[in-house]
């Protein structure tokens, strides 16, 4: 056996002892880079998730019942996976995508989507996602899985209130809406 | 000093204004008296001469407020000489957000020079009356008393500039091209309404 075949065989060796140690260890996940978005980006992101309760945040991190919240959003994503989908849509500043937004991202490491307005017309962006919103956050917009919009919730609302309002709508069973 | 005034703020700020869900451009903007940094009472009628108020709702602790506050300023010392008044109205209550209290507020409007009256709003009834969402908010009143903008001060720091857009319509005598827009800031933090008591059942 040559030198190089000792060397290969031997990063081999390695290679498998280490994906073995590893494998009992559960890695946190990878936190996400925000992604620039317009309006048809939010869109795309709250129909990718068809058949599922889709939430949609919009959250700042000057925002601070928005980054209170933050935690809880993670949780139920957790908690129903297979059943809820997260949209969060940071209305940061664009500049901010590898500071403050960032920072932000690698502390919590959502384990979806994170969005970060970037558009010409923030009141036209706000009059084509829905009309009836001010544009005030913390705002959570929560769709059944048949993609209807069914609560919204501006201001400063308890996530108590949220969570009541999403369970019919988790519910698979016949008492349950289901959608 | 300062206890006094607290003192005084919650014994006699006469506001009077009926609750209400949120004035419209096209509705009257309701009528209050607050009392400001510089230790006055100010109110909407006593400025009815003007040729517009703006009435915006801010605070001391919000980034977003705090970074229009220079554009404020800066528009407050372009169109305050043209015949407009402006009024700060702070909505945050110190029970709510200490950084927002009134001894605070002497002290931000100090540091920044601001160039028109920061009145503080501590049982919030004249941001209920309003309907204010956010700070910064602004409603602009034209002479009549009618609102004729409501809305953001302009497109997230870039134009169209809505708030001095709307100005320069008031004072060339042209209906608001932009009546409202999408607000942008932080929540007004307004206290918890109480619940309402269940009615006694009657045997």
């Amino acid at each position: 056996m040559g030198v190089s075949t000792r060397v290969f065989w031997l990063t081999v060796g390695i290679v498998a002892a280490t994906a073995l140690l590893s494998c009992g260890e559960e890695q946190p996940p990878a936190a996400p880079r925000a992604e620039l978005a317009d309006l048809a980006r939010v869109r795309q992101a709250l129909l990718a998730d068809a058949g599922k309760v889709v939430l949609v945040d919009f959250w700042a991190t000057w925002c601070e019942p928005c980054i209170e919240s933050f935690p809880e959003l993670i949780r139920w994503h957790d908690e129903h996976a297979g059943d809820l989908a997260v949209v969060s849509v940071s209305l940061d500043d664009p500049e901010e995508r590898d500071g403050r937004v960032q920072v932000f991202l690698d502390r919590l490491r959502p384990p979806f989507a994170a969005l970060l307005l970037d558009v010409e017309n923030f009141h036209e962006f706000v009059q084509g996602f829905n009309p009836d919103w001010n544009g005030g956050i913390p705002a959570l917009f929560v769709y059944g899985r048949d993609g209807e919009l069914r609560h919204q919730f501006v201001g400063l609302y308890e996530m108590a209130e949220v969570e009541k309002a999403l369970v019919p709508l988790l519910d698979r069973g016949p008492a349950g809406s289901g959608n | 000093m300062l206890r006094k005034a607290a003192f005084v703020l919650t014994m006699l700020a006469a506001v009077c204004v009926p609750a209400r869900a949120q004035v419209k451009p096209g509705e009257k903007a309701p009528q209050f008296e607050l009392f400001g940094v510089d230790y006055k009472y100010h109110s909407l009628e006593q400025y009815a001469d003007s040729k517009a108020i703006v009435v915006v709702f801010t605070c001391n602790h919000c980034p977003v407020a705090e970074g229009y506050e220079d554009e404020l300023i800066r528009i407050a010392n372009a169109y305050q000489p043209r015949g407009i008044q402006f009024l700060a109205i702070n909505p945050n209550p110190a029970d709510m957000v200490a950084a927002d209290g009134f001894p605070q507020m002497i002290e931000r409007a100090s540091k920044k020079g601001l160039p028109y009256p920061y009145l503080y709003d501590e049982t919030q009834k004249v941001a209920k009356a309003y309907g204010a969402t956010v700070t910064p908010h602004v409603f602009v009143v034209a002479p009549d008393g009618n609102i004729v903008y409501t809305g953001a001060v302009d497109n997230r720091h870039k134009g169209p500039h809505y708030l001095a857009d709307a100005l320069d319509d008031v004072l060339e005598g042209r209906e608001v091209a932009q009546p409202t827009t999408a607000q942008f800031g932080c929540t007004v933090k307004y206290r918890k309404e109480p619940e309402p008591e269940a009615e006694k059942q009657e045997d």
